[in-house]
């Protein structure tokens, strides 16, 4: 399951880096959530094999018997995801106004313009 | 005073939150930023105090011990960039009057504007990795949304690069956070130095390596640094002087406390490799403004440049390097916001700026003297501050006996000051075209204040060089052993 989960943090960054260096601007974005999902991903993997057990206190506060999972990490990754969510929101919405503005969701016909 | 350690957070928060609601007064807003920066302001002198005189501030928040709760610190260091938030706040608020379209106002400039500054502090006071990487998104999203504000063509091409660069670097410290927290359990500083001390592992110089990633694209350092020329221009001239002064400086700050703290024997390892970065960002940086023709253009390379200084000194980080960075710190928001400043008003001024020959001398020489100041302080000469920051990064770097790396620095600050002596003659002496000869409209006082404040705060800190220099010598020593530091953020649960 470590190893699994190891090889998807890697593929969500490689695809993420790929689609980070393409010349579309969506492309782009895209590529910034997926590395963003790989580094959530990333503490969950990097904070050990927890995987299966709650994170969580039994009825009135009881200390479940057995081993609890550490909660932190959960907490971080629901920290990151908030702000991921936030910054991808601000890239699509500066996509949408760069395409109106310029009419072109292309980095290098952007370049070309400016050199116009 | 320890808990007045979250006023410098609390207090740009709650402007932001007001000026959301007032969204459609001007004014009200303006009053509020400006009350919030003064309030930053003398906040940061109290703790720059307190400091001085009584030792480290700590104050853990919700009593957590150690290993869970978040710790906010203040040492030297912070105090001062908390001090210098609260001055280049002030100073760039105050340009804000009459620098921006007074429509941003109700496109929500100001929220974000304070958001930025209560980012920035907060990066300044806390003692815990997960939250300085919060700190970093605030004040990122922050200067996202500014650069971006107003949608100019320009500003979004610039604004395009700017956000997929800093968010890569977002991703890379959040990555380093992760793994580090796997390596250690904790996200305390000095919890997780302890941890990590003695027992060097792969994953630990690993993370070491994507700090230096991420901090290095923050603070615009060779080779990462691409994005900044392409963006700080394009922002109204109060946003590009606040990014210009606080945002690469926070970069620089947070490589510093992280791996005095976390990382002393992985700095080591680096620190070859952090002086070939810092040598080839001086040169980079120096070649580049020398190339370019618009003002604000040259500055932005200057700021690369600039940033080597301080990268060459942590690069050999002994206690006087560390002072070093700390003076060279102060002097640059100073001279940096201070020129960004000026730029702007001389564009305003001359409407063939990027081309030159200004006159602006005999048109005004109050607008002018503020950038020979500006000009003398980054070029280094005495009796400005920039003199004595040059001088005791050369001092460190002589010291552990870095001279191919002192000889780069002194190739700089030799570039630095041609490009500033021949911006000066061409913007001030150079008679202009018939365009130019036309007497100058007035200059508002609402920058001609900012301006002059800044360039004789350089000024300033040049003269009283002193207590500011021994300020810094005591924060070297504290950031080159960091015990009290550490005691501090562990307070007193092990």
């Amino acid at each position: 399951m470590q190893l699994m989960l190891s090889a998807i943090v890697g593929i969500l960054y490689a695809c993420g880096l790929y689609l980070l260096m393409r010349r579309s601007l969506l492309k782009i974005v895209f590529g910034l959530a997926l590395i963003s999902h790989g580094a959530n991903l990333l503490i969950m993997v990097a904070q050990g094999g927890h995987q299966g057990i709650p994170p969580i206190l039994g009825a009135h506060g009881a200390i479940p018997e057995g081993m609890v999972a550490d909660p932190l990490p959960q907490a971080l990754v629901l920290t990151a995801i908030v702000i991921s969510f936030a910054v991808t929101a601000f890239a699509v919405v500066l996509l949408l106004i760069t395409y109106r503005h310029t009419g072109t969701g292309d980095l290098a016909d952007l370049a070309e313009r400016r050199s116009e | 005073m320890t808990p007045c350690i979250v006023l410098p957070i609390i207090f740009p928060l709650l402007a932001a939150a007001t000026c959301v609601m007032l969204a459609q007064h001007r004014r009200w807003q303006i009053c509020i930023s400006l009350l919030s920066s003064t309030l930053v302001l003398l906040v940061g002198a109290g703790l720059l105090q307190t400091v001085t005189s009584d030792g480290l501030i700590s104050l853990t928040l919700g009593e957590w011990p150690a290993r869970y709760g978040i710790n906010l610190i203040a040492d030297r260091l912070s105090s001062w960039m908390v001090l210098m938030v609260g001055v280049l706040g002030l100073a760039c608020t105050l340009y804000t009057i009459r620098g921006i379209e007074p429509q941003r106002a109700r496109w929500f400039f100001y929220p974000v504007w304070n958001g930025l500054q209560a980012g920035s502090a907060l990066a300044f006071l806390t003692g815990d990795l997960f939250n300085l990487y919060v700190a970093f998104e605030i004040l990122l999203m922050g200067s996202f949304v500014l650069l971006a504000h107003g949608s100019t063509r320009l500003q979004l091409q610039g604004a395009v690069k700017y956000v997929v660069l800093n968010f890569l670097a977002s991703t890379f410290f959040l990555s380093a956070a992760g793994i580090l927290y796997g390596l250690t359990g904790t996200m305390n500083l000095a919890l997780m130095g302890q941890t990590l001390a003695g027992n060097p592992e792969g994953g630990a110089l690993l993370a070491a390596l994507l700090l230096l990633l991420a901090f290095g694209i923050k603070s615009a350092v060779f080779p990462l640094f691409f994005w900044l020329p392409a963006s700080y221009h394009t922002p109204p001239t109060p946003v590009s002087a606040l990014f210009a002064g606080l945002l690469t400086k926070v970069g620089v700050y947070a490589l510093i406390r992280v791996f005095t703290v976390v990382f002393p024997e992985e700095l080591d390892m680096l620190s070859p490799l952090l002086a070939w970065c810092a040598g080839l960002t001086i040169i980079v940086g120096g070649l580049g403004a020398l190339a370019q023709k618009d003002l604000k253009r040259t500055l932005c390379y200057m700021i690369v440049g600039h940033i080597g200084y301080m990268i060459a000194a942590i690069s050999v980080h002994t206690a006087l390097a560390y002072a070093a960075v700390l003076f060279f710190l102060v002097h640059d928001m100073l001279a940096k916001s201070c020129l960004f400043l000026t730029a702007g008003s001389i564009a305003k001024r001359t409407p063939q700026a990027s081309d030159h020959g200004g006159d602006l001398w005999r048109r005004d020489p109050v607008l002018s003297s503020c950038f020979g100041f500006g000009a003398m302080d980054l070029a280094g000469l005495p009796p400005f501050s920039g003199f004595f920051a040059k001088l005791l990064v050369l001092m460190a770097l002589f010291q552990s006996g870095a001279y191919a790396l002192a000889s780069v620095a002194l190739i700089g600050a030799f570039l630095t000051l041609f490009i500033m002596a021949r911006l000066w003659i061409q913007l001030c002496w150079e008679p202009g075209t018939a365009a130019t000869a036309t007497p100058l409209d007035t200059h508002p006082l609402s920058q001609r204040i900012p301006i002059a404040g800044l360039a004789l705060l350089c000024l300033l800190v040049g003269l009283s060089a002193g207590p500011v220099i021994n300020s810094a010598l005591r924060a070297g020593e504290d950031l080159k052993t960091p015990v009290a530091y550490r005691q501090a953020l562990l307070g007193d649960t092990k």
